[in-house]
């Protein structure tokens, strides 16, 4: 047995919304490394024009994508314990209606609030 | 082995093309390292103003997810390698094979695509020779193109193949451990839901939960995970109320208790270190033989009110102890038990509802509402009473029978001096009327056959609980060796669905030949102070259906016996077993006075 939320003993609030925004920006930053508007991946058209008919510019093409999922998935990570800290700053000190709006106004790349 | 390149693939290679691939990948690696180490340091740091288990595991969490993250840079940056290494590698395998055509075509020497060389016509460069001169010059020309030119061409394109092979390879390799960086995210403890309006605006004092046991249904089960968790944040009692499903009370109950015991727990730990540093304290006639601190030497003042306070609280310790072993055992049939009510605030006692298996699915849910003296602390005498019940109803036909033992009341501590007086039913009465609505609006699917079953002072309870303008939600009642059943008359009960008049088909009552109980409806008058707690039901003119018992055990003397009032549920009894077809709901297999 045990609450998640109410494993928290103290949190400062203000320290703690900082702490989640700055992992919300850096999550956000990750993304953007592989989403658009960036182009990543399209060096591997290159690659496949500098050699065609081999199969380096389709391998390059594959580790693409796949860096760009993992990178994904990495900032979603990021995003989530950003969030998850601002669960535990709310539930801590049940912040009001007003204070809720502006954690949730906090820049996150999902929103794009 | 590897292909070479062929001659048309030595011209066309661009090596180059490489360099735009290891800038967008060295552009991502140097992108995500700088995010990553300012994640790891600022939750490294964070620890002075997060204190407690959640910190810590955010600050886990970002050390994995940081960790897993680096394995992504780890790829990139050997990548970036490799695509380096292998321009440089690939861009001279190129040159040396152009220039090993080229030198070859210069000479006028063919040059296929395999590489293989073809000397020119010896008879282009001598037109006047003889024959033979023209054949010895040819085969001049021939062993020219396959010495000189031909194998260091075919050895260029295979080096030029391979050098393209060998880089792919080792890019393929910087990235082979890139598919398993895909679940992070999934392995992150936290779902990104948001609290509903209507649960932020209780949460700020500006609303409150439905009193309504549908309406609070109603809005329960529309809320996330994230909602109910913020309101048993605010309530630790929440899991009480009546209209949330058996899994949550079950749920939050069980939070509550576990916080509750751990202090308590906590609390009697002080103590007893406080105890054990004064052995000069006589606890013997403790607490409040020696609530005359003053008596006490000076230097222990402070430690013996810090101990009374301690005492004070973990009082509950014991129900909170017993609660917690009963609700974490299986029933005999391997149904986890429900924890569906636990409450160490509203009364003198702790109360605690637990039931042998989830009501909200089971096809007959019996209540026993047991009498003077239950408590928490002895609930596991009343669970074998309820496993009992159950597995009789289940023998008696019930598919998938459920038994609560109800203590949602303080019940009478003493016979003497409590169960006389009418206050501990009058105000168990609503809980338990209350409890039963919670029943019927939570059970999923076809309405199960739900019976209310009072032992003892708990028939009084039950009684009340169906009368003074209250309607109890139950098909059925049963009032065990009842001293009186708040009512005087089976019509006096209120029942859903059914009319004025029929109660009688609803209401079961027994009592033991032996068991003195039932006489106390006629103290009442005789003894001051004494309350009345109206009639017998198992007299005729209460208008019930008596039902048979075994005698009980037998005193000399007097008969009666305090025994025979705890034998109702002995495995064989008649009693039990008629209480298994009544639950089951098979009343002509039930045998009557």
């Amino acid at each position: 047995m045990g609450s998640g939320l109410a494993d928290s003993l103290n949190i400062n609030a203000d320290d703690a919304l900082v702490l989640a925004q700055g992992m919300r920006g850096y999550a956000a930053d990750v993304a953007y490394g592989t989403v658009a508007p960036s182009t990543f991946g399209s060096a591997a058209n290159a690659v496949r024009f500098g050699f065609a008919d081999f199969r380096l510019a389709d391998v390059c093409a594959t580790k693409s994508s796949e860096t760009a999922s993992a990178n994904s998935a990495l900032s979603d990570a990021l995003q989530a314990i950003g969030d998850n800290t601002v669960k535990c700053v709310d539930a801590f000190h049940h912040t009001d209606h007003a204070t809720k709006l502006q954690i949730d106004n906090v820049t996150t790349w999902k929103t794009g609030s | 082995m590897t292909a070479p390149a062929t001659k048309n693939q030595a011209y066309a290679i661009q090596p180059g093309a490489l360099s735009a691939q290891v800038a967008e990948w060295r552009s991502l690696h140097d992108r995500i390292v700088a995010n990553l180490d300012l994640a790891q340091r600022d939750y490294a740091g964070s620890t002075s103003y997060w204190v407690g288990n959640a910190g810590d595991r955010a600050r886990e969490t970002t050390t994995t997810t940081v960790t897993e993250g680096r394995k992504i840079t780890t790829a990139l940056n050997s990548a970036v390698t490799a695509g380096t290494d292998g321009q440089t590698t690939i861009t001279t395998a190129k040159n040396t094979a152009t220039a090993a055509i080229d030198l070859a075509e210069k000479e006028k020497f063919t040059v296929a695509q395999d590489g293989t060389v073809t000397a020119p016509d010896a008879r282009l460069s001598l037109p006047d020779a003889n024959a033979e001169d023209i054949t010895a010059a040819q085969a001049a020309l021939d062993a020219t193109a396959k010495n000189v030119y031909e194998r260091p061409i075919k050895a260029a394109l295979l080096s030029l193949g391979q050098a393209i092979e060998d880089t792919t390879v080792a890019i393929e390799r910087a990235f082979e451990n890139v598919g398993a960086i895909k679940p992070v995210a999934q392995t992150i403890e936290v779902s990104l839901g948001e609290r509903s309006q209507q649960v932020q605006d209780i949460l700020d004092g500006k609303s409150k939960l439905p009193e309504d046991t549908q309406e609070f249904h109603d809005l329960w089960t529309t809320l996330s995970d994230e909602d109910k968790d913020a309101l048993w944040n605010q309530d630790r009692y929440l899991g009480n109320r009546d209209g949330m499903p058996a899994t949550d009370r079950d749920h939050y109950n069980r939070l509550t208790l576990d916080e509750q015991l751990t202090a308590a727990q906590t609390a009697r730990a002080e103590a007893d270190r406080l105890k054990a540093e004064h052995p000069e304290w006589n606890l013997s006639v403790a607490p409040t033989g020696m609530g005359d601190a003053q008596t006490l030497p000076e230097d222990s003042v402070a430690d013996y009110q810090t101990w009374l306070a301690k005492m004070e609280e973990s009082r509950h310790l014991d129900d909170l102890t017993t609660t917690a072993k009963v609700a974490d055992s299986a029933s005999p049939s391997g149904e986890p038990r429900m924890l569906l009510g636990m409450d160490d605030k509203s009364g003198q006692r702790v109360q605690a509802i637990v039931a042998d298996g989830n009501p909200d699915t089971a096809s007959h849910v019996t209540t026993y509402v047991p009498g003077t003296g239950s408590q928490p602390s002895k609930l596991e005498g009343d669970m074998v009473r309820v496993d009992q019940m159950t597995a009789q109803a289940e023998y008696a036909g019930a598919s998938k029978p459920v038994t609560v033992a109800w203590m949602g009341y303080d019940a009478p501590p003493a016979v003497v001096s409590d169960a006389t007086q009418r206050d501990y039913a009058q105000a168990g009465a609503p809980a338990l009327n209350a409890f039963q609505d919670g029943l019927r609006v939570t059970h999923e699917g076809e309405p199960s056959r739900n019976t209310v079953l009072g032992h003892s002072y708990g028939t009084t309870v039950v009684g009340l609980s169906a009368a003074e303008g209250r309607t109890l939600d139950a098909d059925t009642v049963v009032l065990v060796a009842s001293p009186g059943a708040g009512v005087d008359s089976a019509r006096d009960l209120s029942l859903t669905g059914v009319p004025d008049g029929q109660q009688y088909q609803h209401v079961f009552s027994t009592r033991a030949e032996n068991d003195p109980t039932p006489l106390y409806e006629n103290l009442p008058g005789w003894i001051p102070g004494v309350d009345r707690h109206g009639e017998d039901p198992t007299e005729i003119e209460f208008g019930g259906q008596v039902f048979t018992s075994d005698p009980g055990t037998r005193t000399p003397v007097v008969e009666y016996s305090g025994d025979s009032h705890s034998e109702y549920w002995e495995p064989g009894s008649t009693s039990l077993v008629n209480m298994g077809h009544i639950i089951a709901g098979n009343p002509g297999k039930v045998t009557y006075e």
